[in-house]
Parts: structure tokens; C-alpha cells; sequence
């Protein structure tokens, strides 16, 4: 919930600071907004890559422990889901916004 | 010596009442003006008045009772004494016919209209003039001659008037309508012009024995004279004969007033609550002095002018009333509006606030008082009232700038629709006509504007529908600033779901 928390707070406030900058020039909001999810998106692409590859060791050696070998597979699990949301969250936004002109400058859209 | 005795015998015959004074300063010949009245004494004393103002305050008090102006006038001109000719007045004089003029002083009763200009007069009233003139025939000589060495014989001319003759007559449009001061005419309706004559003529025969001196001598001393004697004799007679025509006229233009009135209605109210409204349409044959619209007992007066008046002949001051047209046209019709004359017809949309008092009737009154007020003329008009339509919106309320939007405005009488029907729409600078097609409906589009949210539709008065109106307003918004704000969406939800998948990521090593 904390995390929930600062998340929402550090995205209105990035919200706000793109509108600022929007005043000054249109598209300096999106365009800063499109650097910010690139990085997101590279973060959790290796987040995922070590995340994946730590959970995988884990699950493998954990067999003869069944708690953590339950660990390694919860673990496991939310990587593979966060890998899902990051990879389908442009697609979604793509589709659900399709006719409201989305981000057409950010390339991985 | 004996000339000037004889001048002194001259003998007046006095055509006229002759006063000492020919005229009051400030009242002319006025006798109708009671000087001793406190308040007419006060004005009188007044010495910051002028001799004019002093006049008008005093007739305003002398006219102030329950009489008419046009009464009071009568019997103020009809008092008038008039000695002296007024200004502009032809004044002859002869041998024997001295000061002889005529003035024709006044028609009555008479209305100025100065505007157009007129002289009004009504086609019965009376004619009023004044004249004055007088006979002197000078004196007889004695014709005693001189006894024996006397001297100044007074031997000269003998007059006796034969006969002599006033005709004063008065005639209207060349009819005779009487003799003297006063006279009474009448002529028709359809008689527009009235042109007054009054004649003055004089005649006087004058027999003349005429004496000469005879002189001789009554004494004689050594074949001269030493004295003489004058004797007066007859020598002839002769007869003069002379004559004097003077006339004036007046020109007056004959008041007769016709109206033919109609009204349209253009609203009539369902429940009686509401103002009435309708048109005035009238063909008047002459100006004229008040206006009565009347539904039953409620009713609205129009007092188109007001009365005045002003002095003629100069220094007499005859009193002519004027009517004045109201600067402020009709203000005691409040309610009434694009207010047009050309003189002939009379053009006015009106509406009533007390039209509740009258729904059950199914005419109005539209009457007339003349400039005379001689009363009110009728003019009956059935009234009929047009049916009330509605008018409703129908749009979206909230739009978007510079996106153009259909609005159907609809026109129905207790929810049957009007077919058939133009209507207007305006919107900004924009004024729109539409058609109400068979369910009742116009349509229009319009291209809404950040600055204007107002829409009003209207239906003019067709003659079958009263005129109606709708007020709407619709609430516009920036498609630019809205555009603007949905472009950051996409890269914002984009954003929270890209951490939301780094949240799951982590959260998986959270959850042990």
C-alpha cells in the first residue's frame, strides 16, 4: 500500500511537472514522458532479467526444501506476470486510445 | 377766426364705439380680464414680468375654471373691444367718411396646428370682426354778410346730409351669414377650405348750398365809397356723393376627423396573466387629439397633443388656441411601441397589461377624440386572437468548440406539432431560418463558439400563430485544451503500467 502510495504521488507529480512543460511547448510533455517510459520499460526489462533468472536458479534448487521451493515459484510467478504487464501495457494503451491520437512520437508504440 | 369756430362745430357721426384709450397695454382691448382678481392684481404688479408674460399668467388664470378652452376663448374674443385698427389694418378717409377700416378678428372655434401648418375651424362657428369709421361734415356757414362797413363776412357753404348708409356684411365661402360683428356659419362636412369675408361700406350724400359774397357799396361821399356792405347770396347747390368699400377676409382650413381602425392581435395570453399584444392600424382623416384603446374596462388613453394659445392681431391679442404635439409621443402609452404617422394613417404595436380583464370579450375599441373634442368617434373592431405555439430545444448541452452541432427546435401547440412554420434561430452573429418540417421540427447547425452560449429561437407572428420565443444556452468547451489533456493518457497509463509490472516484480521476492 506505501508503495502504492508513492507511486501515485511521484506520477501526479510528474504529471504536473509535464503540464508545466506543456505550456511552454506541446509536445515537450509527451516527448519527456516517452524518455521516462523507455526507462521504465529498459529498468524492468533487466529487473525481469534478473529477477527471472534468480527466481529459475531458486525454483531448480529447492526442490528437497518444499517452503522454498513454494518461494521460488511464488517468485517465479509475479516475475512472469510483471514481464506480461510491461509487455502488454503499450498494447492495451495502443488499442484503448487508438482513436484519441496516443503517443504517436514514443517509437515503441 | 370764424374758421376755426367752424372746425370746432364739425359734426361726428361716429360709426363705432370710440374710447379715449384705444388699447390696454397689456391686454389689448380686453375687457373679459378682471384686473382687480388678487392673483391677476399680483402678476400685474409683478414688475419682473414682461408685458407678454404678464398676459399669458393672467389668461392662465382667467382660463383656469370647468369651461372648455374653446368657451373660454369665445367669451374672451367676444369681449373684445376693439377702438383702434390693428396692426396691418387698411384705414381710409374722405371728405366726408373719416378712419373707415374693417378687421376680420377671429373664427371660432379655430385651432393652430403649427406643425403642418393649420388653421383649423369647425364647419359650423361663428366669424367675429371688428370695424370702426365715422362721418364729418363740416361745419355750416352763417351766411350773415356784414352790416354797412363791417367787415369778415362769413358767406360760405351750407351741408346738409341727404343720406347716409353703413352695410357691414359678413360672408362664408360667398354666402351671406349675417351683418355687423358677429356672425354665425355653417357649412358641410366635405367643405375643406373657409373663406371669410366681411365688408365694410360706407355711403354718404351730402347736399352742398353754396353762398357767395356780394359786395356793394352802402355809402358814398363825393362820388366815392367810403363804406361797403357784403350780403351773402345763393349762388347753388350741388350733391356729393361718396362711398367707401373696405373688406378683409380670413382663410381657414374646415376640421372634419374620420377614422377607420382595425386591430391584429398578435398575442393573446391562455391564462390572462400575461400581456397582450396586437396592431394598431388606423386611416385618420386629420390629426387628432386623444386615442382610446379599450378592451372592456381596461383601457389605455393616448393624449397625441395638448392645448395652448396665442395672441393674433396685434396689439388686440385675440386669443387663438394652438394644439402641440407632445414631444414625448405618447407617454402615458407605455407599453406601446413602433409609434408611426405619415398624417394619414397611424401605425402602433401595443401590448396590455390588463388584458385578463377583457378574456372574455371579443373586441376592442379603438376611439378617437378630435382635435375639438367634440367626443370620441366609434370604432368598433372584432379582435381575433392567433393561437399560441411553443417552442422547445433540443441539442447537446455541452459541445465542443468549432465542432459543428445539429439543434432541433420544435414547434407544437399543447404538444401537436406545428407544421409549415419558419423559424429562427440565432446564434452569435449568426441568424438562421428553418422550416418546420411535419413532426414540428426545424433544424439547424450551428458551430459553437467559446464566447457565445446563448441560442434563441423565435417564431414571428404569421397571422395565425402568435410570435414565440425560446432561450437556451449550451456550454462550450476547447477542443484544443481537451485534445491536449487526452494526449497525455496514453503515455501516463503506459507509465503506470510499465511500474505496475516492475511492482509485481518485486513484489514476488516481497511475498517470501
Amino acid at each position: 500500500m506505501r508503495n502504492m502510495k508513492l507511486v501515485c504521488t511521484v506520477m501526479l507529480v510528474l504529471f504536473a511537472a509535464l503540464n508545466i512543460a506543456a505550456a511552454a511547448d506541446p509536445n515537450a510533455g509527451i516527448t519527456a514522458i516517452c524518455g521516462v517510459v523507455t526507462l521504465l520499460r529498459q529498468i524492468a526489462g533487466a529487473v525481469a532479467m534478473v529477477m527471472l533468472s534468480y527466481s529459475g536458479v531458486a525454483f531448480m534448487t529447492s526442490s528437497s526444501d518444499p517452503a522454498k521451493h513454494r518461494e521460488a515459484k511464488t517468485m517465479l510467478e509475479y516475475v512472469i506476470l510483471g514481464i506480461i504487464v510491461v509487455i502488454m501495457a503499450a498494447y492495451v494503451v495502443g488499442k484503448l486510445f487508438a482513436g484519441v491520437n496516443p503517443v504517436t512520437d514514443c517509437p515503441w508504440v | 377766426m370764424v374758421t376755426r369756430m367752424r372746425a370746432a362745430a364739425t359734426l361726428l357721426l361716429f360709426g363705432s364705439l370710440t374710447y379715449a384709450a384705444c388699447y390696454d397695454p397689456i391686454f389689448g382691448g380686453a375687457t373679459t380680464v378682471d384686473r382687480t382678481y388678487p392673483p391677476i392684481a399680483w402678476i400685474l404688479s409683478n414688475s419682473t414680468f414682461t408685458d407678454e408674460q404678464k398676459f399669458h399668467e393672467a389668461m392662465v388664470i382667467t382660463f383656469s375654471n370647468n369651461d372648455s378652452l374653446f368657451e373660454n376663448v369665445y367669451r374672451y374674443n367676444a369681449n373684445l373691444r376693439i377702438p383702434c385698427p390693428p396692426d396691418g389694418t387698411t384705414v381710409e378717409s374722405k371728405t366726408y367718411i373719416k378712419d373707415a377700416w374693417i378687421r376680420e378678428v377671429t373664427v371660432m372655434p379655430s385651432l393652430i396646428e403649427p406643425e403642418i401648418p393649420k388653421h383649423w375651424v369647425l364647419p359650423n362657428g361663428s366669424v367675429q370682426s371688428a370695424y370702426s369709421y365715422h362721418f364729418e361734415v363740416p361745419a355750416n356757414a352763417s351766411n350773415r354778410g356784414t352790416t354797412c362797413g363791417g367787415s369778415d363776412p362769413d358767406c360760405g357753404t351750407v351741408y346738409t346730409v341727404l343720406s347716409k348708409s353703413e352695410d357691414i356684411p359678413i360672408y362664408a365661402n360667398g354666402m351671406h351669414i349675417g351683418n355687423g360683428s358677429m356672425a354665425t356659419y355653417n357649412v358641410s362636412n366635405t367643405t375643406r377650405a373657409l373663406n371669410t369675408t366681411s365688408i365694410l361700406a360706407l355711403r354718404i350724400q351730402v347736399k352742398r348750398d353754396i353762398y357767395e359774397p356780394n359786395t356793394y357799396c352802402c355809402e358814398e361821399e363825393n362820388d366815392s365809397c367810403i363804406k361797403y356792405q357784403t350780403d351773402c347770396v345763393y349762388a347753388r347747390t350741388e350733391i356729393d356723393d361718396e362711398n367707401v368699400t373696405l373688406s378683409d377676409s380670413l382663410l381657414r382650413d374646415v376640421y372634419s376627423f374620420s377614422a377607420n381602425s382595425s386591430i391584429e392581435m398578435y398575442f393573446c395570453p391562455d391564462d390572462g396573466n400575461d400581456a397582450a399584444a396586437g396592431m394598431v392600424r388606423s386611416n385618420i382623416s386629420s390629426p387628432f387629439r386623444k386615442m382610446l384603446v379599450s378592451f372592456n374596462t381596461a383601457s389605455v388613453r393616448v393624449d397625441s397633443s395638448r392645448y395652448d394659445f396665442t395672441t393674433a392681431l396685434p396689439p388686440v391679442k385675440v386669443i387663438e388656441p394652438v394644439v402641440v404635439n407632445n414631444a414625448s409621443l405618447f407617454p402615458q402609452l407605455t407599453y406601446a411601441s413602433n409609434y408611426s404617422s405619415n398624417g394619414s394613417s397611424l401605425n402602433f404595436t401595443f401590448s396590455h397589461l390588463y388584458y385578463k380583464e377583457a378574456l372574455n370579450g371579443s373586441h376592442a375599441l379603438v376611439s378617437f377624440s378630435d382635435l375639438f373634442e367634440l367626443g370620441y368617434g366609434p370604432n368598433a373592431t372584432n379582435i381575433t386572437c392567433p393561437l399560441n405555439g411553443k417552442l422547445a430545444f433540443e441539442l447537446p448541452r455541452v459541445v465542443e468548440e468549432n465542432k459543428p452541432i445539429n439543434v432541433t427546435v420544435h414547434f407544437a401547440r399543447n404538444d401537436a406539432p406545428i407544421s409549415g412554420k419558419t423559424i429562427h434561430l440565432q446564434y452569435a452573429t449568426d441568424n438562421l431560418t428553418a422550416i418546420t418540417d411535419p413532426n414540428g421540427s426545424a433544424l439547424f447547425t450551428i458551430n459553437p463558439n467559446r464566447n457565445y452560449s446563448i441560442l434563441r429561437a423565435s417564431f414571428e407572428y404569421d397571422g395565425e400563430y402568435s410570435p414565440a420565443s425560446e432561450i437556451t444556452s449550451i456550454t462550450v468547451y476547447s477542443g484544443t485544451l481537451i485534445s491536449d489533456s487526452l494526449a497525455y493518457a496514453p503515455p501516463i497509463l503506459l507509465l503506470a503500467a510499465t511500474g505496475f509490472g516492475l511492482y509485481l516484480m518485486g513484489r514476488g521476492s516481497h511475498e517470501n
